[in-house]
């Protein structure tokens, strides 16, 4: 029997996935489920637990600190506690969580779900090191090797866990906008880590003479190989290899360059086998897009490695 | 300040200075030693004055406060008076977080408030105006040059 779940009144939508407590207080006022004394008791218990964070870190020598300061350990505060709202089941539970749960608790809870993301994020950057693919891209390479690291070094979840993203340059073929703090790490090494161990399926020196080949060295290195993977495919070649001749992008343009995005997306995910729900599946509408965006135009064989 | 926190201020402002006041009142166990006593009003104008001065120098404050300290340092000096107490309280609230910030956060608050209190009760003989424009300028000058 299908598990029968209860309607949430505030939706998903209304939710910032970066400032999570905050839009949840918001969400609750407009949908009524949140009265405004309800609403100032909270602002006001949390700010009691803002002095205290404050009075914590820096409360040996002084009674006040600049508002930066203040803001910034604020915003470190809610985020944390909002990381732990986060694994309520919807909007209404978390409201619920937070309107019957002393501050403090929810801000240990989030600050211990936030030492196992650093954890995680320790072991996704030994394998990511571990299975970096050798290239010339330089944010790649120091993404893989430094930055991951440097963020490791650095990360004050104390006082700045919504802190994020300045260390790292390189981008993963997948975007993550609803972010922050650890949990942007950890998604974005998690990301690396699936685009590192799909790009080690092929030979080094296939994956080095596509990847050289072309003058982006910036470039995500993962969305150059799939691609050249799928032209590969499309052209109606197995995988044991990534190089294409002229006449194989012909061959892939006359089979599939009357196909729409959609069913060129289909195709290839059945013939990559690609599970539903997986990096890869995620990753593929936008490689179908540009793929059959370039055999309708006629350049196809420019978006991809050709001998 | 971020918009964030100066809302969440904003609306629990209020509830703060009440329970903040009741608090103050404490301190008139000690300076009612010295014929010293703040009244709930005062302590509220007081706790307004010090939300001013904050607001005006960029500073969040949490814990205790400073008026507290500020009391404890200054209700013994010779030249408080129960007509000036209220208002001279409000005045070095002012100095202080004037110099707070003017000394680059290099003295702690009882640190400051030490060099206040030495230099109202000696070379300021309980000058304002000398402790705010000569002694603690004199200060913030040579602590900044290090």
């Amino acid at each position: 029997m299908k598990a029968v779940q209860k309607r949430s009144v505030i939706t998903p939508e209304m939710l910032d996935g970066k400032a999570f407590a905050e839009s949840l207080l918001n969400a609750g006022l407009e949908t009524g489920l949140l009265a405004e004394t309800e609403h100032a008791r909270i602002q006001y218990s949390l700010l009691e637990l803002l002095a205290s964070r404050l009075e914590a870190l820096y409360g040996k020598h002084t009674s006040s600190v600049p508002d930066e300061l203040a803001a910034e350990v604020f915003e470190s505060l809610l985020y944390t506690i909002g990381v732990f709202l986060k694994s309520a089941e919807n909007g209404d539970t978390a409201l619920k969580i937070l309107k019957e749960t002393e501050p403090w608790f929810l801000y240990q809870k989030g600050l211990r779900i936030i030492q196992i993301l650093v954890r995680d994020v320790r072991v996704l950057a030994g394998e990511i090191f571990a299975s970096r693919i050798p290239c010339k891209n330089g944010f790649y390479h120091t993404a893989t090797t430094k930055e991951l690291y440097d963020f490791l070094r650095t990360y004050r979840p104390r006082s700045h866990a919504h802190e994020y993203g300045k260390f790292i340059y390189y981008a993963t073929a997948l975007p993550c906008r609803d972010l922050a703090g650890v949990e942007y790490i950890r998604r974005y090494a998690t990301s690396l880590l699936w685009e590192n161990r799909f790009c080690a399926l092929f030979p080094g020196k296939e994956t080095e003479k596509v990847l050289n080949t072309l003058p982006g060295r910036t470039e995500n290195i993962f969305l150059l190989l799939f691609k050249q993977a799928c032209g590969r495919v499309l052209a109606g070649k197995d995988l044991s290899s990534l190089s294409l001749t002229a006449e194989d992008t012909e061959v892939a343009c006359l089979l599939h360059g009357h196909k729409t995005e959609a069913e060129l997306t289909a195709d290839l995910a059945l013939a990559l086998q690609i599970p539903m729900g997986s990096y890869l599946a995620e990753c593929l509408p936008a490689v179908a897009k540009e793929l059959a965006a370039a055999m309708k135009r006629g350049s196809f064989r420019n978006v991809l490695t050709v001998e | 300040m971020s918009n964030k926190l100066q809302a969440f201020q904003k609306n629990a402002a209020s509830l703060m200075r009440n329970k903040a006041a009741d608090k103050l009142l404490f301190y008139n166990d000690e300076s009612i030693k010295h014929g010293l006593v703040l009244t709930k009003e005062q302590a509220i104008r007081l706790l307004e004055a010090k939300d001013e001065e904050l607001r005006y120098h960029g500073r969040l404050e949490f814990g205790e406060g400073i008026i507290g300290k500020l009391i404890t340092a200054f209700c013994d000096s010779p030249y408080m008076n129960k007509q000036n107490y209220s208002e001279t309280l409000e005045r070095l609230l002012e100095i202080f977080y004037y110099y707070k910030n003017e000394t680059d956060e290099k003295l702690s608050d009882n640190e400051l408030i030490d060099y206040m209190k030495t230099f109202f009760n000696g070379s300021c003989e309980g000058s304002l105006e000398l402790l705010e424009s000569r002694e603690l300028d004199s200060l913030a000058r040579a602590l900044r040059r290090k």
